[in-house]
């Protein structure tokens, strides 16, 4: 994971928190994305205000949480919904 | 298929059906909220930007809006660049005889889509329901649209008139550049004093469900789920959203399970006055009609495609909830003997 | 419903726990119902 990138919701893709983890709607379809992420990413983290490591150095201070599987997950997921296309990276100037 | 997580329960509704003026500036015969005249009571401009407040608060993704006419506010544009700034997209239902360059303007925009309903291919079909000269105009809505090359979509319900032009509007529709959305006559509004004479017959409606497994690209707006083929499973629903996935909120404020079902037994509560997240979360018609099982349908073998149909539908030709569509493809022994039982 | 990898467990939980597999249920809508 990369500390220049951060991660933005596609166009025609929204998101929103869910006691399961994150809802995407995406409207090009229209289609629903039930994630069952838990508690490990906030939809705010598609704002692109985080990069990756900063999002798992926050969610392993939260929770004292193994820092390596929290990382394993979060480039997990953020691979699957570069993967289905509802998220983009950004570089971080 | 029916969905776990929609199952236990969404913090609100993916989108929300927003009824939001009973004025039209058209009588159609089959009008689903009985449109027409002004009624004592419509939100103020105010007081629908504090319901688009409220459903941004609670992150609904999307207002599927229209009335009556939405185009016949005269805060409508302004309402709908308030939800735009809350960043809800609106997909907006319209008659289309209002658009002109000036509104189609305003309406260029990415969290815009829009329906215009026809309910034939020509005047003479369209114009019986939706009254003369309709036609006309709404055409010529749809060209000042295309012109701006907004994403438009074409919507027909499917009646007695509509059935043998579905072609002739698949083509229409195409030649606009237009998608098709071929949506459920419902006994509501007016529509229960036309439902009679309009309503397609079992063997139209076989032939229909036949028609839309040879039309992939025709969507159906999530209604026609209850005579869905096995080849269209992926395109949508498999059940009604209504309490689960979307609700209705009225001219007047009212929150209701569904567009369809605007009647005193179920209201929910009422915007903005009540905050939206108890009545979503709390109200007990919102919890009954979350715990709605058709039972009778559960041994079927088409159960997994439609969980027993439209409710709505159900409750306004059979009297009750909780029975199978009367529309339903497998017209199963068991729904006739259980709607035969009705007295 | 599709589905990557199986379905993991979602019943409440007192303590939140770091999730187990990633998977993603989708479905597809279309209106949901909205209105003609």
């Amino acid at each position: 994971m990369s500390s220049g990138t951060v991660y933005r919701l596609a166009d025609g893709v929204q998101v929103r928190r869910e006691k399961f983890g994150l809802l995407f709607y995406d409207y090009r379809g229209p289609k629903l994305y039930f994630l069952p992420s838990r508690d490990l990413i906030e939809d705010k983290f598609f704002d692109g205000t985080l990069t990756a490591p900063q999002l798992v150095e926050s969610v392993c201070a939260e929770h004292d949480w193994p820092r390596q599987e929290v990382s394993s997950k979060v480039s997990q997921i953020l691979e699957l919904l570069k993967t289905k296309g509802l998220i983009h990276e950004q570089s971080v100037c | 298929m029916s969905n776990q997580y929609v199952e236990r329960g969404l913090s609100a509704p993916v989108n929300v059906t927003w009824e939001v003026t009973y004025r039209c500036n058209l009588s159609c015969i089959h009008c689903l909220s009985d449109s027409g005249e002004n009624r004592n009571g419509e939100l103020t401009t105010e007081q629908c930007r504090k319901v688009i407040d409220a459903m941004s608060a609670n992150k609904v993704f999307q207002f599927s809006i229209g009335g009556g006419e939405p185009f016949v506010r005269e805060d409508f544009l302004d309402l709908m660049d308030y939800a735009h700034e809350k960043g809800i997209l609106t997909c907006i239902s319209t008659n289309g005889t209002m658009i002109d360059d000036e509104i189609a303007g305003r309406l260029n925009h990415k969290l815009v889509y829009i329906q215009v309903s026809l309910e034939g291919a020509t005047s003479e079909s369209n114009d019986t329901i939706r009254g003369q000269g309709s036609f006309r105009k709404a055409l010529k809505g749809l060209e000042y649209l295309k012109k701006r090359d907004i994403e438009v979509s074409i919507n027909t319900v499917l009646t007695k008139l509509s059935f043998p032009e579905l072609d002739a509007l698949a083509a229409l529709a195409a030649s606009l550049g237009a998608k098709l959305r071929v949506s459920r006559f419902r006994p509501s509004g007016r529509g229960k004093k036309s439902w009679a004479h309009l309503n397609v017959s079992k063997k139209q409606m076989l032939a229909f469900s036949d028609w839309l497994s040879e039309h992939m690209g025709v969507s159906t707006g999530d209604s026609f789920f209850s005579v869905t083929h096995e080849d269209r499973k992926a395109l949508g629903l498999n059940m009604c959203g209504a309490c689960k996935l979307t609700c209705c909120v009225s001219p007047t404020g009212e929150v209701y399970p569904c567009a369809f079902l605007q009647e005193k037994e179920f209201m929910a509560g009422k915007l903005p006055e009540m905050a939206f997240a108890p009545i979503w979360a709390n109200s007990s018609v919102f919890e009954s009609f979350r715990e709605l099982e058709i039972r009778s349908c559960e041994s079927c073998t088409r159960f997994e495609l439609c969980h027993g149909g439209c409710p709505a539908i159900a409750y306004h030709t059979l009297k009750k909830l909780g029975l199978p569509d009367p529309g339903c493809l497998a017209n199963c022994v068991t729904a006739k003997s259980v709607a035969s039982g009705i007295t | 419903m599709d589905r990557e990898m199986d379905t993991m467990e979602l019943e409440c939980q007192e303590e939140p726990s770091i999730v187990e597999e990633i998977t993603m249920d989708e479905m597809a809508v279309d209106g949901i119902c909205g209105i003609y």
